[in-house]
């Protein structure tokens, strides 16, 4: 959730629970209020009203009173009670009985009542009812209860029968039930009081029949609002003032809980639902307080009623408008709340900008919020951190591609170390391959070798059994010639040359063999001296000469001035000259062959070279090969043996020397040859 | 259970020499003439071993190498290859291969049977 979401709903429910809560605390406050406001003043009213009544009956009493205290009423009455003097009480009882019958029959405004309303007393009496509203009736009997005096015709004549006569006859005020007066047809309350002579004796009785109307009249001023009202009731339930209601025509709803509301406090205040209308009522009571002026008090009880609906109507209406003033409230502080959220979240909208950019790796980016507040705080230091960050980040960096180097670094070393080790694998295994291979050739060798010098020893004692019966035909073949035998025709000197001539060849090849022979053999001795190869090639030279002039070739000799000596077996060098020119006068039809000699530090050089046939590329490489005869058509004259340049080359190489041969097709050829000048390593 | 071997070798005189050794020695052989075949059968047959000459009639012995490497997981079948003409350069070609053992192939072939009883053993 976002911040300002948070923040928005935070005040939402701030202004929500301070506006419940001010709303309930206000309405609880009010309400208390408004019913502590209401019941006192109902309160103040009841005890008022209470007071009124409590006062208004004891003014009645106090005013009955005063009357009959008067001089006047009691002289009368004790002149009246004069009259039954001597009359026995049946008599007096018998005359009121007829009296009684009369009184009922008279006309109110005939004799009989005019003898008592219109006597002293009566007149006084009649005054008093006409002066005083409250006052429906006045009168007064004698001691015997007869009627001495009154304002108007009473219902009866003889009053001793009455209660309150009887009662006020011991010299009590009594003081009766409110209820309806038939003399003066109104609801009244009857006081009597005693009317007392000197001596204290009840002379006779003052009866007033007290409208009660004129005391509720200023309750019935009392209203509260439109359904508030006072009521007065009976102990019984039955209603005695409500204002709009006829006394005692009826009892009160809650009647039944008269006792309950009495029961705890004299002034109670109850709600009670449903009344008349059916609705709830607030409800006041105060019973009224005792008056002690007579033996039995009245017992009335005094309450209010309003309907609770208009009780509170006041409390809700100031609720509706507080409620009213709490939302509108309440919404200006929301929208001051989101103006505020939103000053406050914008700085750190700025800071996540930032942060985000930061955060991609613009690591030179800077929050651009100066203001002196936590947030521009936040953002100096955020600033002084990316600038560590941004720091550490390069060193951070620099250190990574140190690291990513230094492991392609570690990669290339073990690519090349597994590289290293598959060399040093092939290594071995190829060693190990060589070295079997090598064996098995060694094997083949050693019997090559061993076959190669059967062949030798072969060669050898064959060359030997054949050269002894070659050279007995030999000398055979010469005897004849020679003519020892006697004389040979031409025919038979030309057959007997032929047969000597390939004697002599198959000698030499003999001859070569056994030296191939010996030198394969290993069994070729060198008889070395120190030889003079200038001069050595100057005799080989002048021995070709005839050869030469025979050939019609030139013989050059290229020699240095002074002598070479060199440590070599000269029969043996002679042979290698000697096969070599041999070689290259068999070739050669025209031009020359130069020999020649060079001194080459601890070498002798000596080459052959003539303008013969010249040889191919494929005849040079075998030209020292065994038999390998090149051009064998080429050659004229004697045929070689084949065995010339192999023998020159084994003499050569015994020496310690080399021999190399170059040529050009159809130019010519040269052989060239070095020996060391001390011998060689064969030599020392 | 005996070991299977193939041996991939050009020349038939030599296939059926080294056959016959080999079953001497208690393995199950089988041979190949070409490389062609050799590869055929080193899938078919799924040998524990393959012989394998470097220098084949139809092909070259090292490229025969690479391609059963590759069609073949390399655990559980080895490749010794064998030639005549034994060098670094191809001994370290043979390794890059895949090749698991180079030996010279001479007349005798006890050291080849060896160096195959080595290459089971390893197993």
């Amino acid at each position: 959730m976002k911040l300002r979401t948070k923040a928005v709903l935070y005040i939402c429910l701030n202004s929500v629970v301070v506006a419940f809560m001010s709303g309930v605390l206000a309405y609880t406050l009010m309400y208390d209020l408004r019913y502590s406001m209401i019941t006192q003043h109902h309160k103040d009213i009841i005890v008022l009203a209470a007071k009124h009544i409590s006062n208004s009956l004891s003014d009645r009493i106090d005013d009955i009173k005063a009357f009959s205290s008067s001089f006047f009423w009691k002289d009368f009455i004790i002149e009246r009670n004069k009259e039954y003097a001597g009359m026995s009480d049946e008599e007096i009882l018998t005359g009121f009985e007829q009296k009684d019958k009369e009184w009922i029959e008279a006309d109110p405004a005939g004799p009989l009542v005019e003898k008592y309303t219109g006597n002293t007393l009566g007149r006084r009496l009649k005054q008093i009812a006409e002066e005083r509203d409250d006052i429906a009736e006045i009168f007064v009997t004698d001691k015997f209860g007869g009627l001495a005096a009154s304002s108007g015709k009473t219902s009866d004549f003889y009053q001793a029968d009455e209660k309150w006569w009887q009662e006020s006859f011991t010299g009590n005020v009594f003081m009766g039930d409110i209820g309806f007066d038939k003399s003066t047809g109104v609801v009244a309350i009857i006081i009597a009081v005693p009317i007392m002579d000197k001596n204290g004796e009840t002379a006779g009785v003052c009866k007033a029949v007290i409208d009660v109307t004129e005391i509720w009249a200023c309750l019935e001023g009392i209203t509260f609002d439109k359904t508030g009202n006072i009521s007065v009731i009976a102990m019984n339930g039955d209603i005695i003032f409500r204002k709009g209601i006829e006394p005692l025509s009826r009892k009160w709803g809650h009647a039944g809980r008269i006792e309950d509301l009495l029961s705890s406090d004299n002034m109670s205040h109850r709600l009670y639902k449903p009344d008349m209308g059916g609705r709830s009522v607030l409800v006041t009571v105060k019973k009224i307080e005792p008056m002690n002026f007579s033996q039995k008090d009245i017992e009335w009880i005094v309450f209010s009623e309003q309907e609770f609906q208009e009780v509170f109507d006041p409390v809700r209406k100031i609720f509706g408008s507080l409620s009213i003033l709490v939302l509108v409230l309440t919404t200006i502080v929301f929208f001051i709340g989101l103006i505020f959220v939103k000053i406050l979240v914008k700085p750190m909208g700025i800071l996540h900008e930032g942060m985000e950019h930061i955060a991609r790796g613009e690591l030179d980016y800077r929050i651009d919020y100066d203001a002196d507040d936590e947030v521009g705080e936040f953002t100096k230091d955020f600033n002084k951190m990316t600038e560590n960050l941004s720091s550490t980040t390069a060193s951070l960096a620099a250190l990574n591609r140190e690291i990513e180097e230094r492991k392609k670094a570690e990669k290339v070393l073990k690519e090349s170390e597994e590289e290293l080790n598959i060399q040093a694998w092939g290594l071995k295994k190829t060693n190990e391959a060589i070295s079997l291979l090598y064996k098995e050739l060694e094997k083949k060798n050693v019997k090559l070798r061993e076959l190669d010098s059967m062949k030798s020893d072969f060669i050898s004692n064959v060359s030997h059994e054949l050269r002894t019966p070659l050279a007995i035909t030999k000398e055979g073949i010469s005897l004849v010639l020679d003519g020892v035998t006697g004389e040979i025709n031409p025919k038979q000197d030309k057959m007997l040359s032929t047969a000597k001539q390939n004697i002599d060849r198959l000698a030499r090849i003999i001859n070569n063999l056994l030296d191939i022979s010996k030198i394969e053999a290993g069994g070729m001795e060198l008889a070395r001296e120190m030889v003079d190869m200038v001069n050595l090639v100057k005799q080989i030279a002048f021995s070709f000469q005839v050869l030469a002039l025979e050939k019609q070739l030139e013989i050059r000799v290229d020699i240095p001035e002074n002598a070479i000596d060199v440590f070599v077996d000269k029969d043996k060098i002679i042979q290698v000259f000697t096969n070599l020119v041999g070689n290259a006068m068999k070739f050669t039809r025209k031009g020359y062959i130069k020999i020649s000699v060079r001194d080459r530090k601890d070498e002798v050089e000596c080459s052959v070279e003539d303008t013969g046939a010249g040889m191919k590329k494929e005849d040079l490489a075998q030209v020292f090969d065994k038999f390998h005869q090149v051009g064998r058509t080429a050659g004229s004259g004697e045929k070689g043996t084949g065995l010339g340049l192999t023998i020159a080359k084994q003499i050569v190489e015994l020496h310690g020397g080399r021999i190399h041969a170059a040529s050009r097709f159809g130019e010519g050829s040269e052989f060239t040859f070095t020996l060391p000048k001390d011998g060689g390593e064969n030599g020392k | 259970m005996a070991r299977k071997v193939l041996i991939i070798e050009g020349t038939p005189a030599i296939l059926e020499i080294m056959k016959d050794v080999f079953e001497g020695c208690g393995y199950s052989v089988s041979g190949a003439l070409t490389g062609e075949e050799g590869l055929n059968k080193s899938v078919s047959e799924s040998p524990d071993l393959v012989i394998l000459n470097t220098i084949l009639p139809d092909t070259d012995g090292f490229e025969i190498c690479r391609k059963i490497k590759e069609k073949i997981s390399p655990a559980g079948l080895k490749i010794m290859m064998v030639t005549r003409v034994a060098g670094t350069i191809d001994a370290i070609k043979a390794r890059k291969m895949g090749a698991d053992d180079y030996c010279a192939k001479t007349e005798d072939i006890s050291h080849i049977v060896k160096a195959a009883d080595r290459l089971m053993q390893k197993d």
